[in-house]
């Protein structure tokens, strides 16, 4: 039986996965570098956000939340090729198909990213791709805003560096 | 090519791909129970859900059409020379191919790409110490963080202040601030520690014996520069304290030293080193 809170409860998920749904695969993509498993993470994440959207749903920020759980699945190698197993399952059966593909200059960006060291990459990515400010990118790591910064400065040199960019 | 344009190039690009593709997972509904939920989400069955008359859900080749076609908005920045950033607002519809238009003030983001300003107050550059531990303080743009090394500085009004922890010799101190948008800045300053000259306590007595009236010995030695020296024993003490070199040396006068009796003097640093003597006041 459902309460009224149920109902409202559902539609604000309905309303988050809509709005936060692409860029989390977004995220999952930049951090897995997965054109396969990037979908499938961030519906698991999403998954659970809906498993729990009891709790989650009254979070100021869930997507900070959804975000913390699909960055540390994509940066997990078995996560990722668990995702990416049962993504080929559905592309042979003809219900998937993988994200586009980058150009190689892009590409190479986002692969030095994926050589940082995860907080730094999930720093890089959450300031570059989603353009957020230091304060969040702390929440969805859940460290300080210093540490986040620390992460943020360091992943940046350690890019330039790798890319030959100026910082 | 900056970093910063690297990546708003990287970033527009990827977020391109994700717009242009089609999602086909769709969105999880709410069910009575979580394993079915889990795996109907993965497994697809999208057959048994009709079936049960269960909430319908978003499936394959549905997504990309059912939703909304909502506008998805991604700020690109181009860094210009003569400005901090221009930015320029790209809008993809999820169904269509993504158009760039003119900033619009409603819209348009800037993404800070200035460093703070940092500054070093204290300590000047090439100061001298013969303290360990040093206070190093300046002022930072407000709100950005300040650390050096893995250690960070505590920053209240745009006043940063750490104390650091000095080797001998020359240390350079390398202070970084970040700002908020990531920018950061770096400062160094260079210091010198020149730690007090180690010196070990070492006691020694002129003669052992004196048969003059009253009874003394000189005694000498080396301590640590400045620190208090003392003699203890039975009959009479003293104390003195080492010169800048390390160097001491005190005369003890036994006045009330039995004659010919044998007795032991003491010698301790303020460290605790202890060096023991005989004396004896002879009248044979």
């Amino acid at each position: 039986m459902r309460t009224q809170d149920d109902r409202t409860v559902a539609m604000d998920f309905d309303g988050f996965y809509r709005r936060d749904f692409r860029s989390v695969v977004g995220l999952a993509y930049a951090l897995s570098g997965s054109r396969w498993a990037a979908e499938d993470l961030a519906q698991e994440a999403f998954m659970e956000a809906h498993r729990k959207w009891a709790t989650i749903g009254t979070y100021e920020a869930p997507g900070a939340w959804v975000r913390r759980v699909v960055a540390n699945m994509a940066v997990s190698a078995f996560r990722r090729r668990a995702a990416e197993a049962r993504a080929l399952g559905r592309y042979v059966a003809g219900r998937q198909t993988p994200l586009a593909e980058l150009e190689p200059v892009d590409h190479e960006f986002w692969e030095s990213v994926r050589d940082l060291p995860p907080q730094q990459a999930k720093a890089i990515a959450l300031h570059y791709l989603e353009d957020r400010p230091v304060r969040e990118i702390a929440e969805i790591l859940g460290c300080s805003e210093s540490t986040a910064k620390v992460h943020l400065h360091r992943g940046r040199l350690a890019l330039a560096e790798k890319l030959g960019e100026t910082a | 090519m900056s970093l910063d344009r690297r990546a708003a190039r990287a970033s527009e690009a990827l977020r391109r791909a994700v717009a242009e593709s089609e999602l086909t997972l769709g969105m999880p509904r709410r069910r009575g129970s979580a394993v079915l939920a889990f795996a109907s989400a993965f497994a697809g069955v999208l057959v048994i859900v009709g079936v049960l008359g269960v909430q319908a859900r978003w499936f394959a080749g549905q997504s990309a059409t059912t939703f909304p076609d909502t506008l998805v908005t991604t700020p690109t920045t181009v860094p210009s020379t003569t400005a901090p950033s221009t930015t320029l607002q790209t809008t993809t519809s999820t169904s269509g191919t993504p158009t760039t238009t003119a900033p619009s003030a409603a819209t348009t983001t800037t993404l800070d790409t200035s460093p703070p300003a940092l500054t070093i107050d204290s300590p000047r550059p090439d100061e001298r110490f013969e303290t360990k531990t040093v206070l190093f303080e300046g002022t930072v743009e407000p709100g950005a963080s300040v650390t050096v090394g893995k250690y960070e500085a505590d920053v209240v009004d745009g006043h940063w202040s750490i104390v650091l922890v000095l080797s001998p010799g020359s240390n350079v101190a390398r202070i970084t601030a970040t700002d908020d948008a990531g920018n950061s800045v770096d400062a160094t300053v260079r210091v010198f520690y020149d730690p007090p000259k180690e010196v070990d306590f070492t006691a020694f007595a002129t003669w052992g014996s004196c048969s003059e009236t009253p009874p003394y010995d000189v005694y000498y030695g080396t301590a640590k520069p400045g620190s208090k020296v003392e003699v203890f024993s039975e009959y009479g003490g003293g104390f003195t304290y080492a010169d800048a070199e390390g160097n001491w040396e005190l005369k003890v006068i036994f006045e009330k030293a039995p004659p010919d009796k044998v007795f032991t003097v003491k010698v301790k640093d303020v460290f605790g080193q202890k060096k023991y003597f005989e004396f004896v006041y002879s009248t044979k």
